[in-house]
């Protein structure tokens, strides 16, 4: 049985359809990206997941026991950091963890939190949160969505305002809790970083589940794509069809989909044999964000 | 429950260093009877007492607002406690502060009389005694009616600074609207059952001390009741009060 099931969620603000039908799984030790637009649905899903709104209808279960806006009783084991870090600007970070580690009689090592999220003990452990940077509070935010030893932590942008090492970071220590059995739900607008860490996927737009897979089916089928601006494309569309390539034009700039072995060096071979003149070539990988723009597309077109 | 109070009495001593209130509670008193060593200061608590409501009120305005301010109600809220649970401790933690801050100035309020009052005999410390307990009474209802006034609009406005505001017009303004309210009694007699009336009469208590039955008997004519039906009203308004400002917490969105 998954950590988190949801089933049939929805949630309506008046007339507004904020969740709708919403259904999907975390697994124990799985990181899911929760992604979207803005306005899709992914900040009401994680709020009614940790109980801080009622849904109309649906069920939310974690770790086998119901969740709703009156039964907290599984939240226990479930850290969060929601939209932005929550910090007392009064407290240091070490009061912040003392203060959250009292909800539990088995929290987590507080040095070994510090360090993981890079929060420096001896400076933050004196330092008032008021003077912290974005970095610097954000980091505090992961270090007390952690010290519960949760089963879950449900992160939304967790990367804001972090600098490229604390982004590092704070991958890595996402990806080694997740190897110690920890699952994660990570809403986020770095796609990139998502793709990098995310095992499953949960599409959401208007408030609908459009897509929950893994992140390998999803991104499967893959390939590579050659963008080319040349001095004549239609003589480079004339050669495509002749080599059976699969090439389209897009504003003024051919794509070739790079399959069959087909790559860079060889594309400029040919179009080298029948002097066509190479303005500009870059090759262009298949990502999350292209899917994603897709997915969107298809269903607004739906819709 | 136990757990939220040690959480909320960490944040009450390092995030609004309540202890800054407690040395003043503490100092208060002596630099009254200094001033002015006189027996009558000593049921106030020298200004103590005076001073703990202003703590209460405080406290109340901002115990749910900065939560809200600081986006620190979500880790709040999305624990194993309920919002009831939480509302409860929150209120439990301002009560408990205010009987300290009590405590404190009563305390020292006994170490400058010692000090600082020389001329009271054994006969008017007995009044003292008895006016200290009534005073004491009006003193707990009036701040649990002023601060449930307080943390009902700190609930509806969400902003601490009207909360205060009103908390701080409530503190010197209740016997102005009890004088306003006479007005609309004469119109409307069971207008009398309004709460600023009656904490008018719970003021009247407060300093009457050894002469209750004086205060009962003018009760009696005004109310046709005892003095019981009037702390049982007024008790009810408090609750009501509480009651509404709970169903705001627990039905607003975070």
């Amino acid at each position: 049985m998954a950590l988190l099931e949801l089933k049939n969620v929805s949630k309506k603000f008046g007339h507004y359809q904020a969740m709708d039908q919403v259904s999907f799984n975390v697994e124990a030790g799985h990181i899911v990206g929760l992604i979207g637009p803005n306005g899709a649905g992914k900040s009401t899903t994680m709020r009614a997941i940790t109980g801080l709104m009622s849904y109309n209808s649906g069920d939310i279960t974690f770790d086998n026991q119901p969740v709703t806006f009156n039964n907290h009783k599984a939240l226990d084991k479930m850290g969060n950091l929601i939209e932005y870090p929550s910090i007392y600007p009064n407290l240091t970070a070490l009061d912040h963890l003392k203060l959250y580690a009292m909800d539990t009689k088995e929290p987590a090592d507080f040095r070994d939190i510090m360090e993981r999220t890079q929060i420096d003990g001896e400076n933050f452990g004196k330092r008032k949160a008021k003077h912290f940077s974005l970095g610097m509070k954000q980091r505090l935010g992961i270090a007390i969505a952690l010290i519960r030893n949760p089963k879950l932590v449900i992160l939304d942008e967790p990367m804001n305002g972090l600098d490229p090492q604390s982004v590092h970071d704070v991958r890595e220590l996402i990806q080694s809790l997740a190897k110690q059995g920890v699952s994660f739900l990570i809403s986020s607008h770095l796609l990139d970083e998502l793709q990098r860490i995310a095992d499953d996927v949960v599409i959401i737009n208007k408030g609908k589940i459009v897509k929950a897979t893994t992140m390998p089916d999803f991104l499967s089928g893959d390939e590579p794509k050659i963008v080319i601006e040349t001095n004549d494309n239609e003589a480079l569309l004339k050669l495509a069809d002749e080599l059976a390539w699969d090439a389209q034009q897009e504003g003024g700039k051919v794509t070739i989909s790079a399959k069959d072995g087909l790559d860079v060096q060889a594309v400029l071979g040919k179009l080298g044999e029948v002097q066509i003149e190479v303005k500009n070539i870059n090759t262009q990988q298949e990502n999350l964000e292209n899917h994603l723009l897709e997915i969107l597309k298809d269903d607004g077109q739906k819709g | 429950m136990l757990t939220l109070l040690k959480q909320e009495f960490f944040k009450s001593w390092k995030q609004n260093r309540i202890y800054i209130w407690l040395i003043i509670a503490l100092i208060v008193p002596f630099i009254t009877l200094k001033i002015s060593p006189s027996v009558q200061s000593v049921p106030s608590f020298a200004g103590g007492a005076s001073l703990a409501s202003l703590y209460a009120l405080v406290a109340m305005a901002i115990t749910f607002t900065q939560e809200f301010h600081f986006g620190t109600i979500r880790p709040l809220l999305s624990r194993r406690f309920s919002r009831g649970m939480v509302f409860t401790s929150k209120l439990l933690t301002v009560f408990l502060n205010y009987l300290l801050m009590l405590l404190v100035s009563f305390i020292a309020t006994q170490i400058a009389q010692l000090i600082f009052v020389h001329d009271s005999t054994k006969e008017i410390r007995t009044q003292v005694w008895q006016v200290t307990g009534t005073m004491l009474i009006d003193n707990i209802l009036n701040m649990l009616f002023v601060t449930g006034l307080v943390l009902l609009i700190s609930n509806i406005v969400k902003s601490s600074g009207a909360a205060i505001g009103l908390g701080m017009v409530m503190l010197v303004g209740t016997g102005i609207l009890s004088a306003a309210s006479s007005f609309l009694i004469a119109m409307w007699e069971p207008f009398k059952w309004n709460p600023f009336q009656l904490l008018q009469v719970i003021d009247y208590f407060g300093t009457s001390g050894s002469s209750m039955s004086i205060l009962d008997m003018q009760v009696q004519q005004a109310y046709s009741t005892g003095l019981w039906a009037i702390f049982t009203v007024f008790g009810l308004y408090i609750v009501l009060i509480y009651v509404i400002a709970y169903y705001i917490f627990r039905k607003r969105s975070v």
